[in-house]
């Protein structure tokens, strides 16, 4: 019973310190942003890492995730006589929730995982140390610049996915349903509202920031070598995509 | 600069790495600490610099006792002091060019071109001419011990602090880099410490030789001195190396 205790104790205490460390590490990076200037090398290669060589992955599952939608209400609406408003519940569904979510999904694992990966392996190598022994603040030289480019690069990553999401199903609505692509362009327009555009893309500067701030906080936890490079990258992972969709929940019950 | 260090305290977990340290290092000098492994003589060195807080206790750098100052008051500081790591801490990411350039650069130290003749000038005092684009991969670890002393050196320190300086070095490789030091301490006048495990340097180096044990110092004195304590674990410490 005391060791249960104990053990209960030791979850919390290093939930709450992690918790901690995790929004000290955010409002710090926030902090940071007036010194930009000086790393706009460190920020241009990060948005490049972001952004530009995660598109063909963001095409990939864009694409798919527009087709499935498309293709499962497509199917069914076309049984009702209503498969004229496939178009909206695409573009419905990838502006507002789908294309947010899988994006920033996708990003966790690539983008998130390769964070967490070199920033704990360079935290192994003492090369963390190395900076802090040279009176150069590493959040501001390695995490500032990851964090600032995720949320400017994770909105763009976002609308490129969504834009390719009612491309892939206004293809599936034309093969399967019958519906011209003129019309079902014509009708995404007529459903989306700014609104929903900006509700989209709003959600995902939340998610960037999470998955960001949450990989670079493993990374810099990082402790015994190799094998805990592996374990803060699996953390990094598991805790960005269980955070995405808590918070995904959390917009759309009060902000939706 | 001088370093006083007092009744300094740090523990890991339940692991009681120092039980009250006591240490002066005098400006300008080369104090080698030794003990044995685990003995916390690299988180004595990593306290001096402020990379890790100690549990209770007073280091006092030139009379400021940076045990009471937060990290962003630490970083100039640091500035001052450079510490050479076990593993060299250079950024793998960068060249060897780079890496010496990073604290100038970060510190906005001088125009480009300013800099790249401090990296060139650094590297030709290090007998590193021409690796300025060679990736840190690519070094030996002799090589990579001297690129991270060149790194140290582009700040102009105060102090220098080596972690293992010729750990895993061959015996020439090993001279040299103590040659180096002490050729650095005469030279700039940097008060200099140096852990290490290797009875030619502790001997051919030092100005004082102190002995780490069980989480305090336990000897203190010239290399003669030393070498003929009365101490037995000091004895049997020699001892060992010696064997």
């Amino acid at each position: 019973m005391v060791a249960l205790l104990r053990k209960t104790e030791d979850i919390f205490a290093q939930l709450f310190e992690t918790s901690g460390g995790i929004l000290v590490l955010f409002f710090t990076s926030i902090a940071e942003v007036r010194y930009v200037g000086r790393n706009l090398d460190k920020l241009l290669k990060q948005m490049l890492e972001v952004g530009f060589n995660t598109l063909p992955l963001a095409s990939l599952i864009g694409l798919f995730t527009g087709m499935i939608v498309a293709l499962e209400s497509g199917l069914e609406l076309k049984e009702l006589g209503l498969e004229h408003i496939v178009a909206s519940i695409v573009a419905f569904s990838m502006m507002r929730e789908m294309g947010p979510v899988i994006t920033a999904m996708i990003s966790a694992g690539r983008v998130g995982a390769g964070m967490a990966a070199e920033l704990g392996t360079m935290t192994v190598n003492e090369e963390v140390d190395a900076l802090r022994s040279m009176g150069i603040n590493p959040v501001r030289y390695l995490v500032m610049p990851r964090f600032w480019a995720t949320i400017l690069m994770q909105p763009l990553l976002t609308m490129y996915a969504v834009v390719i999401g009612i491309w892939g199903g206004s293809l599936v609505s034309s093969a399967l349903l019958g519906i011209a692509s003129e019309q079902f362009m014509h009708n995404v327009f007529r459903a989306l509202e700014f609104s929903d555009i900006t509700f989209g893309l709003s959600k995902t500067v939340v998610f960037g920031a999470m998955y960001s701030i949450i990989s670079c906080y493993m990374g810099l936890t990082t402790q015994r070598g190799a094998e805990g490079v592996g374990r803060s990258t699996t953390r990094a992972v598991v805790v960005s995509l269980t955070m995405i969709l808590v918070a995904d929940y959390f917009i759309g019950r009060f902000f939706g | 600069m001088d370093v006083v260090i007092k009744h300094l305290y740090k523990s890991f977990g339940d692991n009681h790495v120092l039980r009250g340290v006591n240490l002066s290092v005098e400006q300008g000098k080369i104090t080698v600490i030794v003990g044995g492994s685990g003995a916390g003589k690299s988180v004595l060195l990593k306290l001096i610099i402020g990379l890790l807080r100690p549990d209770k206790g007073e280091i006092y750098l030139n009379g400021t006792d940076i045990t009471k100052l937060n990290e962003g008051q630490i970083l100039p500081l640091r500035r001052k002091i450079g510490l050479v790591f076990q593993t060299g801490g250079l950024l793998n990411s960068l060249t060897v060019g780079e890496n010496i350039a990073l604290p100038l650069k970060e510190h906005r130290i001088g125009t480009r071109r300013e800099i790249e003749k401090i990296v060139a000038e650094k590297l030709e005092l290090l007998g590193l001419k021409g690796k300025e684009n060679e990736m840190p991969s690519h070094l030996s670890g002799g090589m990579r011990k001297r690129v991270s002393i060149a790194r140290v050196l582009a700040l102009n320190p105060n102090m220098i602090l080596y972690d293992e300086p010729t750990a895993g070095l061959d015996p020439p490789m090993a001279e040299n880099i103590d040659t180096l030091i002490m050729d650095l301490n005469k030279r700039l006048g940097v008060t200099t410490i140096v852990v290490t495990h290797d009875l030619q340097s502790i001997f051919k180096i030092a100005d004082t030789v102190c002995m780490l044990h069980k989480g305090v110092i336990i000897e203190s004195g010239k290399p003669e001195e030393f070498k003929h304590s009365p101490t037995p674990v000091v004895k049997e410490f020699l001892h060992r190396l010696n064997t």
